[in-house]
């Protein structure tokens, strides 16, 4: 198992007022799969994954990557696991405006210790996958939002992650987009076998993947296979 | 991430907000040109005072000390004796010392003109005198032969006899002998010019053979002055100093009169004293000024961090660590205040050239190499000093606060 969350509890406290936001989670995702998580707004999707991408570890329970806890690893060590093992993808994009298609993207290489130089090749390739070659000295204001979204995900997949944490991607993206998008998500995942978690309040999102994963109110509700019916 | 990664992501920055950086840098400017301006200024003053001092005499830096009797001296026996001598070579910096008569080359005098008197500059020489406008000049076979003449300026000329013409093969009374005019110099100001003072020539109103004036005022005093010559690098001011607080106490004439020191040097350490009063004061305007700037770094740096929350954030996400975010900050303010002390840098030498170039000055301003680090290293200094706090700030922000 790539993932693997035991029992897990997520409270936030808000004043004298104890928000109980994620409740008994139990989860295990292998290897190559692409699961969506679905639900509606506060239901913890984002509480979810923040916690499976390393970025929160205030919670109680356990959780195990490739079988090993991190729940006590120094910044070094979980800045390192985030350089290496994960690539995020952001609803609204998040790519730095003063920097280059190019700067944004070869940032997680050049956190790995790679050199400018040598990232460049990197990451003109990551840029061709996701069909924007010769962009990389745009800035991401010259870009439409669908571009923006592309190069966010070359960058989410520049560094060879072992998953990929995709929240909302399609949720500023009209339904066009969002289906462009969504196929790349889906070319990843079948042809380079890469770990995708995607999060989406949109069913038509959720019929990308393989496995789909209901969250209400903190719990996970459902967790079901896709059929294929959905697609056309 | 490398650090030239690092490092190039600051300057990126720095440049993107380019009248931001120029207002803040301007403090770090200001700051650095002025010591640059001054330390350049001081050490070409301290250069020329050395260069003047032992060019002088046979490259030796040399003190004088002169004995001036009160009224009760015995005017007939020594100023100095034998043991008295043995006692200042003896000081540690003397190499030699020795012993001449007070005679100088120069000689202020009271000189009826008109009913009135006026101060005229006397020198004596002993070779030829400076070019004249008429007549001719002093010649050394003048002193030699002991021709009774004498040269003086236009100014004193038109005074004592309406014109130059009329001034010539005329008589000057000096010491109530008289010398025949020969020649005539061009005009002698009344103010002394400084840089003329410490030359070994001064424009004097009268000029005489010194072995024809020193005929009549030989019995007057004699061996009243010690000249010391110091070894390389002995300060003349301090030598002497000790050479008559020994006088003081075991001369042995110390009954009978005073010792005073007459150093060449100590119109130079006047104006030494006063360029150093000037260094004190821009420096601390300088380090004021540097501090304000300082602070003006840490302002900008705070605000930096505050509007790029975002992007820690995304740098954050992709694995900066918190040393990564810490050290891009650090550089982006170090980077600041470099720029700064290097465009401040040249500044000062502009301005430091400027000031020598100046008529009044008689010295040119020298740049070197301890200057130039100077300012490189303070600058950093400042920018590290004051971009700590704020990314120590910009690393510490929570992830989870700045990814959502």
């Amino acid at each position: 198992m790539l993932i693997e969350l035991k029992n897990v509890n997520k409270y936030y406290q808000n004043g004298s007022q104890r928000f109980h936001v994620l409740k008994h989670i139990n989860l295990a995702i292998d290897r190559g799969e692409f699961l969506s998580i679905m639900g509606p707004s506060g239901a913890g999707k984002t509480s979810l994954i923040n916690l499976i991408g390393f970025i929160d570890r205030q919670f109680e329970g356990e959780y195990l990557f490739n079988g090993k806890s991190y729940q006590q690893a120094s910044d070094r060590t979980l800045s390192r696991i985030r350089n290496q093992s994960v690539g995020f993808v952001f609803q609204n994009f998040k790519l730095i405006g003063n920097n280059t298609i190019l700067e944004n993207v070869e940032l997680p290489l050049l956190y790995g210790d790679l050199s400018k130089r040598a990232a460049k090749p990197i990451v003109e390739k990551a840029l061709e996958r996701v069909g924007l070659p010769n962009s990389s000295q745009k800035i991401p204001n010259e870009l439409s939002g669908g571009q923006q979204q592309r190069v966010a995900i070359a960058r989410a997949l520049v560094h060879q992650p072992k998953f990929i944490i995709a929240d909302e991607p399609t949720g500023a993206l009209d339904s066009q987009t969002s289906a462009e998008i969504m196929q790349i998500f889906r070319d990843l995942n079948q042809q380079e076998k890469t770990t995708i978690v995607l999060v989406t309040h949109d069913s038509q999102v959720s019929q990308y993947g393989e496995r789909l994963i209901k969250i209400l109110d903190g719990a996970i509700i459902a967790d079901q296979e896709v059929t294929p019916r959905a697609l056309h | 991430m490398r650090f030239t990664e690092i490092w190039t992501t600051a300057l990126r920055a720095i440049l993107k907000n380019k009248r931001r950086s120029i207002l803040t840098m301007l403090g770090i400017i200001i700051g650095i040109a002025a010591v640059v301006t001054i330390l350049a200024i001081g050490d070409g003053f301290s250069n020329w005072v050395t260069k003047s001092i032992t060019a002088n005499k046979s490259g030796k830096i040399e003190t004088q000390i002169v004995f001036l009797p009160d009224g009760t001296a015995n005017t007939n026996s020594d100023p100095f004796s034998q043991r008295d001598l043995s006692l200042i070579e003896q000081l540690p910096g003397v190499t030699k010392v020795k012993q001449s008569s007070s005679e100088g080359d120069y000689k202020q005098l009271n000189l009826p003109v008109k009913n009135k008197t006026k101060s005229v500059l006397v020198h004596f020489t002993k070779g030829k005198s400076s070019p004249v406008v008429a007549g001719r000049r002093l010649m050394p076979s003048d002193n030699q032969t002991g021709n009774q003449v004498a040269v003086i300026d236009v100014s004193l000329a038109k005074s004592l006899f309406g014109s130059t013409t009329n001034a010539l093969h005329h008589g000057v009374e000096v010491d109530d002998h008289l010398y025949e005019i020969v020649g005539i110099r061009s005009r002698v100001t009344d103010s002394v010019n400084f840089s003329d003072a410490m030359s070994s020539e001064m424009p004097a109103n009268i000029t005489l053979p010194k072995r024809v004036h020193q005929r009549y005022v030989q019995n007057e005093r004699s061996g009243d002055v010690l000249t010391l010559i110091l070894t390389k690098g002995t300060k003349a001011s301090k030598l002497s100093k000790k050479a008559i607080r020994i006088l003081e106490t075991q001369g042995s004439m110390r009954n009978q009169g005073d010792y005073q020191s007459s150093d060449p040097t100590t119109q130079a350490d006047v104006f030494g004293k006063i360029l150093n009063a000037i260094t004190y004061f821009v420096s601390a305007v300088a380090g004021t000024s540097l501090f304000i700037a300082g602070i003006g770094v840490m302002n900008m740096m705070y605000i930096s961090v505050a509007e790029r929350t975002m992007e820690i954030g995304i740098r954050r996400a992709m694995g900066a660590r918190q040393q990564d975010i810490r050290m891009q900050f650090l550089l982006e303010s170090a980077t600041l205040t470099i720029l700064g002390g290097l465009i401040g840098y040249g500044l000062g030498v502009l301005l430091a050239l400027g000031i020598s170039a100046l008529p009044v000055m008689p010295f040119h301003a020298s740049f070197s190499l301890g200057g130039f680090l100077l300012a490189f290293g303070v600058s950093t200094a400042v920018g590290l000093i004051f971009g700590v706090m704020p990314a120590n700030a910009a690393s510490r922000k929570d992830l989870i606060d700045i990814i959502r």
